[in-house]
């Protein structure tokens, strides 16, 4: 908790100048931006599940180069690795590698689009330690910008397929997000995570605040949310380099 | 230099009022000079400010070639839509971090165009992401009273609803446009001179992420 700690006070301690580029203001949630055409960016994802049933102190790690194939089109190929701390010690897994794309129904621009904003999202994964399991992710996202405040609903869903037992997960999500100061921005958003597993139901709901800027070519958003339901906290952070 | 120019756009749409009928026409001289020698007039939008008219159907256009912007300097009415087609063998990336329209078009190459819509008044400047000598300024204004002058300085402006307005002349090389007061009558010709010095020494700008252009790249 004290690194978010300090990455926050950072934050919000700079100026940012201004750029285009995909990214999200939010912790938990995705957003609807998309890179402009021939764009790439890599970008980090960093988050914790503290205090969840089945995995108790729970790190993830993952990467994803992104490229815009066209303006509203983008595509990633995410990677990620999972650490849990178990009664046993650390357990290291790579958990899967995917292929994301990434599509903006509404137009690109900010000015000719108006303030709504939608995207729909779409992979599929390899397990890595579940060969016989093919995971699907499917989601949509809407954004509504009026002056300096974004919210933002992020609908997803996550399916385990192939082998038995076959998994759904729900992942709802909703947040508001408000222009402090050049591209800082402060918000609070409310993510969970509705596990079907059968025989097994697990859900999670965690809310807090988050945090997000973007200087030139580099992007950072981050949340620190606290349980509700299922879980002590979930602290997370992204950030992205565009080239 | 950009505030001063941002400002007599910013004056340009509140200074709104209604356009009569019985038009009338202004015409004049415009003189370009720097200061160690004369300058063609022909790179220069003469424009008149104080009243609003909707914009014209049609697309403007400016084309990538060689790695230039053609035409530099183009003006618009709020509202327009630009073309940027790209006609050059490179692939370019056409972008404006300028308030009165930020945008990015992305890279596309030879063969493609893209458009982007101005719905307000202002001073946009265009760049190339890749190739920083690459530069151009589209000129959104409140109405379509403007004329590019000939090659001896005279221009016309015909349509001008009657009224007090101000006449304005802009070049790329001027940090700021020069003005004069007018009277237009119904169906008379109000004359006009104007003079600009073409002052701006400094035409670097920096990349879309805000950065300087890397002076050690190449490109073919």
């Amino acid at each position: 908790m004290p690194s978010f700690a300090r990455f926050a006070c950072c934050a919000v301690l700079a100026v940012s100048a201004s750029a285009q580029a995909g990214y999200s203001r939010f912790g938990w949630l995705n957003d609807t931006d998309t890179l402009p055409e021939r764009s790439v960016e890599l970008i980090t994802w960093l988050w914790e599940e503290n205090g969840s049933p089945g995995s108790p102190e729970q790190t993830n790690l993952m990467w994803a180069p992104a490229v815009g194939v066209t303006d509203r089109l983008e595509l990633l190929i995410p990677v990620q690795l999972e650490f849990d701390q178990l009664d046993s010690g650390l357990a290291t897994t790579f958990d899967h590698f995917s292929l994301e794309a990434r599509y903006q129904l509404t137009n690109p621009d900010r000015v000719e689009r108006g303030p709504f904003g939608a995207q729909v999202r779409a992979a599929v994964g390899r397990l890595v330690n579940a060969r016989s399991l093919v995971q699907l992710e499917a989601g949509a996202v809407f954004s509504l910008e009026l002056e300096r405040v974004r919210t933002v609903v992020d609908l997803q869903t996550r399916f385990k397929v192939g082998g038995a037992p076959w998994t759904v997960d729900l992942l709802p999500g909703a947040g508001v997000s408000v222009r402090i100061l050049g591209d800082l921005r402060l918000g609070a958003e409310v993510t969970s995570q509705l596990d079907f597993t059968p025989g097994h139901f697990s859900p999670w709901v965690a809310v807090g605040p988050d945090v997000s800027w973007q200087y030139g070519r580099f992007w950072v958003s981050g949340g620190f949310l606290f349980g509700v339901i299922g879980i002590r906290n979930a602290p997370r952070v992204n950030f992205g380099v565009t080239f | 230099m950009k505030t001063s120019r941002a400002i007599h756009c910013l004056a340009a749409l509140l200074a709104t009022s209604s356009a009569a009928a019985d038009p009338g026409t202004v015409e004049g001289t415009v003189h370009v000079t720097r200061p160690d020698a004369s300058v063609s007039p022909l790179s220069v939008v003469v424009y008149v400010v104080g009243f609003a008219e909707p914009p014209p159907d049609a697309e403007a256009r400016i084309t990538q070639h060689d790695r230039h912007f053609e035409p530099d300097l183009l003006a618009i009415t709020v509202g327009q839509t630009v073309s940027f087609p790209n006609d050059d063998v490179l692939t370019h990336n056409v972008f404006s971090l300028s308030a009165a329209r930020e945008f990015d078009l992305g890279q596309y190459p030879r063969g493609r165009t893209k458009t982007k819509k101005f719905p307000a008044a202002g001073v946009v400047d265009v760049y190339c992401n890749i190739h920083p000598e690459m530069a151009a300024t589209v000129l959104v204004l409140p109405n379509r009273r403007f004329a590019r002058p000939d090659d001896t300085g005279a221009f016309r402006i015909t349509g001008v609803p009657p009224g007090k307005w101000t006449l304005y002349a802009y070049t790329r090389g001027a940090t700021t446009p020069v003005s004069t007061p007018i009277e237009v009558a119904p169906g008379q010709v109000t004359q006009a001179e104007l003079t600009l010095v073409e002052d701006r020494k400094d035409h670097s700008h920096l990349n879309k992420f805000g950065e300087k252009y890397r002076e050690s790249r190449t490109y073919p």
